[in-house]
């Protein structure tokens, strides 16, 4: 589906973030960026979003840009506006018309789980709550990619393990490709179809780990002997890329 | 019980000095052109309403017109600073310059220049007023969530859709803080202004003309009577803006 080839990207400070980052993303497929922090692990979610251009190599997509929806680590709402009108703010910004932007919003509130909440403002959320709200924005344009940084990482354990539960359901119903970058080992082996790992700072892929365990996953996963070994798989490589003896 | 009686602690303390200083002014039997007493003052109010209420108005009008001005030109150069930085490192400083600047020294000429005596008054006020909003404003509409704008950005958001939909909901708060700074500053911009004007100020007589012309024929109670208002009025924009702020930004906010 999109092929990042040779990319590298620098700031105007003169730190590289990537250097000759290449690697590609299939179709369908939830792929996670597990790398240190200031691995530049952003900045190539950044670039798959066309929020920054890369500087050298290139980015390919097979049929053309599709439509793309971004969940920031912080749910990123505005504070003055209601659950409704925050997630409809991507229609509105499109222009389309008011009935169907608020019918569709009451869609993807619905889908997340805040029914009855749609008048509520940000501030009378919980943090997991509006994490969803975020989550149901990120829906409501029908995007075929779903870029995720850290999105669940100032969340509370109980929480973002039930988010990564119906983050995988989402994904599977709505046929969406989703690459996210988490510096969790344990979060990006129970979430992700396939995980690359990222080397420190100019990041680049140095490993890549395909996940056994098929699409169905829940508590039985993570208490399976399986998981565990993937964890310690990972876990090394990620050592390796740091330059530590695993 | 202690607790329940703070919020009156000002108001006793307030009583206390007025009747310290009533029966002073009754002992030592000073007379009323050197140190009014309260009571006097109180009946100076009364008996010089005629007076001294339209002054009190003229003094609110202008302060409320400046304040009005002091609002558009301050988010309007706002606006234009956060569009571009050339502009801010442009003009910033010579908002600086005019906020620094006190308004004592550039009222004369403002009064040589603007010949109708309101709006004369009326831009010394708004020259006072008029930084706090532009300062808050700026750092409002620059303090608006990176990622929001970045999302504005991917949705292909134009450059209005930005500001009108973020940049100026994301500052609202921020020049509501500075409006309330302004208002203080507008009522002493108005006041000084017409210091400065002395008898120019004509028709458009505020209650510091009243001041001045009452001090000339000693007439002390009605300086403290028309002093009196200016700090009531003072207090009453405070209140005014204190109680819009919360209004527009909901009754959680601080």
């Amino acid at each position: 589906m999109l092929g990042l080839e040779g990319v590298e990207r620098r700031f105007a400070n003169g730190i590289v973030a990537l250097r000759d980052c290449s690697f590609a993303v299939a179709g369908g497929e939830i792929l996670a960026l597990l790398g240190p922090s200031g691995c530049g692990k952003s900045t190539v979610l950044r670039l798959i979003a066309g929020l920054e251009q890369p500087d050298a190599g290139r980015l390919v997509w097979a049929a053309g840009r599709p439509e793309i929806a971004y969940v920031f680590q912080d749910a990123t709402l505005m504070p003055w506006a209601s659950v409704a009108a925050n997630v409809a703010l991507p229609l509105r910004l499109r222009g389309v018309a008011k009935g169907e932007r608020l019918a569709r919003a009451a869609e993807a509130i619905e889908r997340v789980g805040l029914a009855g909440f749609a008048t509520a403002r940000p501030a009378e959320l919980s943090g997991g709550m509006r994490m969803r709200v975020s989550i149901a924005r990120a829906f409501v344009a029908r995007p075929a990619v779903l870029l995720m940084d850290e999105p669940f990482a100032a969340l509370d354990e109980i929480t973002r393990l039930k988010l990564d539960d119906e983050l995988r359901r989402h994904a599977r119903d709505l046929k969406l490709t989703v690459v996210f970058v988490t510096h969790s080992v344990f979060e990006s082996v129970y979430l992700a179809d396939r995980i690359l790992v990222l080397s420190p700072r100019p990041g680049r892929v140095v490993a890549e780990h395909p996940i056994a365990g098929g699409a169905d996953r829940g508590p039985a996963f993570r208490a399976a002997p399986g998981y565990a070994a993937q964890c310690g798989a990972v876990s090394a490589s990620l050592a390796r890329a740091m330059g530590e003896r695993p | 019980m202690i607790a329940r009686l703070a919020p009156l602690l000002p108001v006793l303390i307030g009583l206390a000095v007025l009747a310290g200083w009533e029966a002073l002014v009754a002992i030592r039997g000073i007379p009323p052109y050197i140190l009014p007493a309260p009571s006097r003052v109180a009946q100076s109010l009364w008996l010089d309403r005629a007076i001294l209420l339209p002054a009190l108005l003229v003094t609110l009008e202008i302060t409320a017109a400046a304040l009005i001005a002091a609002s558009l030109a301050g988010v309007g150069l706002a606006l234009l600073f956060v569009q571009s930085r050339w502009v801010e490192r442009s003009l910033y400083p010579y908002a600086v310059v005019l906020q620094v600047t006190p308004v004592v020294a550039i009222a004369p000429l403002v009064l040589i220049y603007v010949t109708e005596p309101f709006w004369a008054l009326l831009t010394c006020a708004a020259i006072v007023a008029f930084f706090p909003v532009l300062a808050n404003t700026t750092q409002g509409l620059r303090a608006t969530d990176p990622g929001l704008l970045d999302l504005f950005r991917l949705y292909g958001a134009g450059r209005w859709q930005q500001v009108a939909w973020l940049r100026l909901p994301s500052a609202l708060p921020h020049f509501l803080g500075g409006l309330r700074i302004s208002g203080g500053l507008a009522l002493i911009g108005a006041v000084v202004a017409e210091f400065a004007a002395g008898s120019t100020a004509g028709r458009a007589s505020g209650l510091a003309y009243r001041i001045l012309e009452a001090g000339y024929r000693l007439n002390i109670p009605r300086m403290f009577a028309a002093l009196v208002l200016v700090a009531l009025a003072g207090i009453a924009i405070h209140l005014a803006l204190g109680a819009l702020s919360r209004v527009i930004l909901g009754r959680d906010q601080p």
